[in-house]
């Protein structure tokens, strides 16, 4: 029987499981409504009521029930006040063009007072990405280390849902901006900063203004208007070892061959009398002028190893948790490679087979990373047009590593293919659970634990 | 990695110290208060701090949670009656209790107390998921203002009506202070000042429309400082006692050890009946009564006398010796009563601060030093009651108009005509009392109107714990039930005793309603008796014999009539066969019980003995100092500064692992000590440098140094210098 790359147990499509998927979807959508407006001041002064009110309730022996008093009539007048508060801003972000996940993200942003009156104590929040996993990512991907956990949780998965939440959006905002005055008509800059967890083009649309009461328990949360506005997420990168991929000992030709600049290439090695027949572009011409004698400038021709990084858009049984770690196995390669000394070709399949170069001389390695920023997986189609574009190339290749987002069968007899006609793979499969047993001379990458696996497996 | 963002604000300096100023002027305890806010406002001026950690903050947490149970166990045991007071007290210290978290967070380095500190669970999954290398959010939390917020909650518990005032004032300016700097940014202070006004003003207004309405409903005072004194001693209702027959529970155990045992134990006595409740009446203090020569009572409880340990009624019972001695062992709680036989003259050796008594002869416990006691007992006579229950009032004769027809019909219905005329009570159109003097009995008479009340009681009706719906108001008339003669009267003992007690009055007699114990059940030991509350009884004691007589000072003043001359004897007209009903099922459950019941008391008496109160007290005590020594100790080797950990810093490292660590304090008081930064070997090169290329050896080649040869030149140089 076919091993699926998700360990049995770690499936869980029952009624319940969808159930209780969308019970925490919808708490978390109460939650994130009371959570934007009520500060946990608020909340603490509301539970502090409730003590009081609890403790204070033999009225015949304490006097506590006046804190109550005083303390509900502090909520009620935050809840009035912030509830009456009006704005009307509009908004323009400054953003970088590109960001990378997990790095902080500042832009500057000009919010204009588009009312009638002073705005006071108001400030800005980019709202994040909604965290909440969707019904595939609750059912299938697994909290690390969940089967040790009791019954209950592992029954009720509220574990689970955290841990998905905890991942967060696309981006997660750092909070509001600085509490701005503005005159009404006028235009004032705040900053604010965002991290982006995923690759891809991260839009912003969901800039509020936060209207609190002078107590800052509450706050009135107003959409401002605003145009959508992108960066450009280029994938996390990992850390990797140091490389050591051997492939065919016969080099390609360099950059400088490829280069468009005329003349010699190559590294200066020194200079040597002139023999006959030495091209006349090699005389230098001081050195003939300081010596009396004809000398010619040597060099070293320049041949680079080429190697082909092949990505595994295919996200049938493997989805897009194990697609995205393999995107950012693929951009760490990128990144990591020294292109100075190499070339390499990103391969992989979107709508038809892709092949992109970067190297001295050809491309630089930003380019190759907005490749993976924008790639897409998909759950159609095979892996014959990649085995086809692979052995393509494979001849001009020294060798050629391979990152799957997943293994089974099909998988298997792709990268068996890939063998046999003599390429040199290296091959890195990510995957749930444990390393199969069918999976010799693969470089086994936990899903949830790459960056360790990467370095453990080097 | 990001910093997790900290949950509330710290609160601003001096605030807490008020604060706890403010508790103790509140409580009446300025000197604990004070001595809070010192230690708690210190950290503005000592450089001591400790980086706790979330296992530092759990164990200060979990020290905070010891010392709560031990005071509520304290608290709340201490006094059954008054567990609401006490639960009071018990929320009022709670600044003291949560004091060691406070100072944890005051004089940590740490950013907040991480919140899974304060549940054991969520603490040992935190520790679960590290092991499981998930990541942990530990979510910190400045806990300065919820510390705040229970001092002031804690200030308004348990305080009189001049502190309304001051209490509404200081918790508006201290909470106002303190939701001020709550915020990060006070950008608005014009508009929060408008905010805060409307808030106290909506406060002040909730507050008076929540007292009125209290005030209102309970037509109470709710400013009233004085405590209402315990129920029990005070007032039963119709029912209690019938409800304590439904136990099988042993309350107490009866030892005779000399003389005859009595039939009954009294618990309490009650002078005034209304609306299906008995009541003890204060009398009348413009004239003492006098029990004995040297002591005079107005009828509330009052202490007895005492003397070597002994505890007696009257001063002629100091030490005289008495035909009847016994125990009684129970569980008790301040103000316990004391279930007594007849004639109780002296307590011996107990427990207790003292015994006091009210003018119905009803005895209580004040302060047992334990929750359980054996109480020795020497009694007078048991033939007949010549007790210390001061001599009748008007209270004595009182019954309900309500009441009236249908007791003066039941009268008559017996073929007894001649009854005394009644008026209103004075002030109570509910009341009736006699004129007595128009209609005087003579003792005989009365003795034998006691008996056929007793005789046709006895013949007419039937004990039942079921006594069906009866109105309040006419509980009597409806047990009498005069108009249905056919029908079978039935009821418990207390609707015998309660009957009795009107009948008796309307006939003139000054007659109290009495609930105790029946000694009806024998213990496996000699002379003991199990008291149930399946045994527990009611019945009525009478004054006959006497005569009145006005004791007022002056013939112009409002008389003060009592009786006097005559004895109050028992009247138990209950059938004899309610203790059939009493009889109590024996099975193993039962068995179990029993002995636990028995053992509870024995335990703990045996626990406060002298022998084992020295051995817990000495664990006990020992126990607290060895914490607090230890808490001690690990503070003081964990102590860090302000800016760094002092304890654990490379300085002082470098100081303990130095080799030359003692020459170099010599040397220091010499030449003045080594400057910040500067390396021994560099700082020893001007005073003593044969000692430097020996010091790197021992210090960084230890293999080929030696530490004598090391301390030997150090000698030497120390010589050397002194010269």
């Amino acid at each position: 029987m076919e091993k699926s790359i998700r360990s049995e147990k770690s499936i869980s499509s029952g009624f319940l499981t969808r159930m209780l998927c969308k019970n925490y979807r919808n708490g978390s959508t109460v939650g994130f409504f009371f959570t934007r407006r009520i500060t946990p001041t608020a909340w603490f002064l509301m539970g502090l009521a409730g003590v009081s009110l609890l403790m204070g309730a033999n009225i015949g022996q304490s006097l506590v029930i006046i804190l109550t008093a005083l303390l509900s009539g502090m909520l009620f007048v935050g809840l009035l006040w912030a509830f009456l508060r009006r704005a009307k801003v509009s908004i323009l972000r400054d953003l970088p063009k590109a960001g990378a996940v997990g790095e902080e993200i500042s832009y500057l942003v000009k919010v204009t007072n588009d009312g009638r009156s002073t705005l006071r104590d108001v400030r800005l929040h980019e709202a994040s990405d909604d965290p909440r996993p969707t019904e595939w990512e609750f059912l299938n991907l697994i909290e690390p280390g969940e089967e040790k956990r009791n019954i209950f949780d592992r029954t009720f998965l509220f574990y689970r849902w955290k841990w998905l939440v905890d991942r967060g959006g696309k981006w997660t905002s750092l909070g509001a901006s600085k509490s701005l005055e503005i005159e009404s008509g006028e235009t004032a800059q705040t900053r604010l900063s965002v991290i982006p967890n995923r690759r891809g083009i991260l839009s912003m649309t969901d800039m509020r203004i936060e209207l609190p009461d002078p107590f800052g328990l509450f706050q009135r949360c107003r959409y401002v208007g605003q145009e959508s506005d992108e960066v450009l997420i280029i994938p996390k990168r990992y850390r990797l070892p140091e490389l050591q991929i051997h492939g065919k000992s016969e080099l390609k030709v360099g950059g400088e061959t490829a280069s468009t600049v005329r003349g010699e290439g190559g590294e200066f090695l020194g200079l040597r009398e002139y023999h006959q027949g030495d091209s006349l572009r090699r005389i230098d011409w001081k050195a003939w002028a300081r010596t009396g004698e004809p000398i010619v400038r040597q060099y070293e021709e320049a041949r680079f190893p080429r190697y082909g990084l092949v990505l595994d858009t295919n996200m049938r049984e493997s989805g897009p948790e194990l697609f995205e770690e393999a995107v950012s196995v693929a951009a760490s390669f990128v990144s990591t490679m020294d292109q100075n000394r190499c070339l390499l070709d990103l391969m992989f399949v979107r709508d038809s087979p892709e092949v992109f170069t970067a190297g001295r001389g050809v491309a630089r390695t930003s380019n190759l990373l907005e490749v993976l920023a924008r790639v897409e997986g998909s759950d159609q189609g095979g892996y014959d047009s990649l085995q086809k574009l692979v052995l393509h190339h494979a001849a001009e290749m020294t060798a050629c590593v391979v990152v799957l987002s997943g293994w089974n069968q099909e998988r298997r007899d792709f990268v068996a293919r890939l063998r046999q006609s003599g390429l040199d793979v290296t091959l890195y499969v990510i995957g749930v659970g444990g390393q199969p047993v069918d999976s010799a001379n693969v470089h086994w990458l936990r899903w949830d634990a790459v960056q360790e696996d990467l370095l453990t497996h080097s | 990695m990001r910093e997790e963002k900290v949950m509330l604000q710290p609160p601003p300096r001096l605030l807490l110290g008020v604060a706890m100023l403010f508790w103790g002027a509140m409580g009446d305890y300025p000197f604990v208060g004070l001595l809070s806010a010192i230690t708690l406002e210190a950290r503005h001026w000592i450089a001591l701090r400790w980086r706790f950690g979330e296992k530092g903050f759990a164990r200060a947490w979990q020290l905070c949670v010891v010392i709560l149970v031990i005071a509520a166990v304290n608290f709340l045991t201490s006094d059954e009656e008054q567990t609401a007071s006490a639960s009071l007290e018990l929320l009022a210290w709670l600044p003291i209790i949560f004091l060691p978290l406070a100072l944890a967070q005051q004089y940590a380095s740490d950013r907040g107390v991480p919140l899974v500190c304060f549940s054991f669970i969520a603490y040992r999954k935190i520790q679960i998921d590290r092991r499981a290398g998930r990541v942990v959010k530990l979510r910190p939390c400045y806990i300065g203002f919820p510390y705040l917020g229970m001092v002031l909650i804690s200030a308004g518990l348990g305080v009189g009506l001049l502190s309304v005032m001051n209490y509404g004032v200081c918790v508006a300016v201290l909470f106002g202070i303190g939701l001020y700097f709550m915020r990060s940014e006070r950008t608005r202070p014009f508009a929060w000042v408008l905010a805060y006004v409307l808030a106290a003003v909506i406060g002040l207004a909730l507050s008076w429309s929540i007292f009125h309405l209290y005030k209102k409903f309970t037509k109470g005072d709710f400013s009233r400082t004085e405590m209402v004194e315990s129920a029990r001693e005070v007032k039963t209702a119709l029912g209690q006692v019938r409800d304590l027959q439904l136990s099988a529970d042993i309350d107490w155990r009866y030892y005779q050890d000399q003389g005859r045992a009595p039939e009954r134990l009294r618990i309490a006595a009650y002078n005034r009946y209304t609306l299906n409740t008995w009541q003890t009446v204060r009398r009348s203090t413009k004239i003492a009564e006098k029990i004995d020569p040297d002591r005079s009572a107005g009828g509330d409880f009052e202490s007895i006398f005492t003397a070597d340990e002994n505890f007696f009624y009257e001063e002629k019972h100091r030490a005289t010796d008495l035909p009847h001695q016994s125990r009684i062992v129970g569980l008790v709680t301040d103000e316990s009563l004391v279930p007594l036989p007849l004639n109780p003259r002296r307590f011996e050796k107990a427990s207790v601060n003292g015994f006091d008594v009210n003018g119905m002869g009803s005895t209580r416990l004040d302060d047992p030093a334990d929750s359980a006691l054996v109480i020795k007992m020497s009694s007078s006579e048991q033939s007949g009651m010549d007790s210390v229950d001061l001599d009748p009032t008007i209270s004595d004769l009182v019954i309900p108009k309500r009441e009236l027809a249908g007791l003066v019909q039941y009268w008559e219905s017996l073929g007894v005509d001649e009854l005394p005329r009644w008026e209103f009570e004075q002030g109570r159109r509910s009341r009736m009392m006699p004129i007595w003097s128009a209609h005087e009995t003579n003792r005989e008479e009365q003795e034998a109107l006691l008996t056929y009340l007793q005789a046709t009681f006895r013949r007419d009706f039937t004990y039942s714990l079921s006594r069906g719906r009866t109105r309040s108001d006419y509980a009597v008339s409806d047990f009498l039930n005069v108009e249905d003669r056919e029908k079978k009267k039935k009821g418990h003992c207390e609707y015998f005793a309660t009957s009795s007690a009107l009948l008796l009055r309307r006939a003139g007699i000054p007659t109290r309603y009495v609930v105790g114990y029946a000694l009806a059940e024998k213990g496996s030991e000699p002379g003991e008796w199990l008291l149930r509350g399946a045994h527990a009884h009611a019945w009525a004691q009478a004054y006959i014999g006497g005569t009145w007589v006005n004791e007022a000072a002056a013939e112009d003043e409002e008389p003060v009539w009592r009786c006097r001359g005559g004895k109050w004897v028992e009247i138990d007209n209950t059938p004899g066969s309610w203790l059939n009903l009493a009889q109590v099922e024996t099975g193993w459950q039962r068995r179990l019980a029993d002995w636990w019941q028995k053992a509870q008391p024995d335990l703990i008496i045996w626990f406060n003995g002298p022998i084992v109160s020295i051995l817990v007290g000495f664990l006990l005590y020992g126990g607290i100092i060895g914490l607090v020594a230890y808490i001690s100790y690990s503070l003081w080797t964990t102590r860090s500064g302000r800016n760094g950990n002092l304890a654990e810093s490379w300085e002082r490292r470098a100081v303990s692992q130095n080799p030359l660590a003692d020459f170099e304090r010599w040397l220091a008081k010499k030449v003045g000590p080594r400057p910040a930064g500067t390396p021994l070997g560099e700082w020893l090169k001007s005073e003593a440098p044969e000692l430097v290329p020996l010091y790197q050896e021992v210090r960084f080649d230890p293999a080929k140094g030696s530490p004598d040869n090391l301390n030997q030149t150090a000698q030497e140089s120390r010589e050397r210098l002194k010269k």
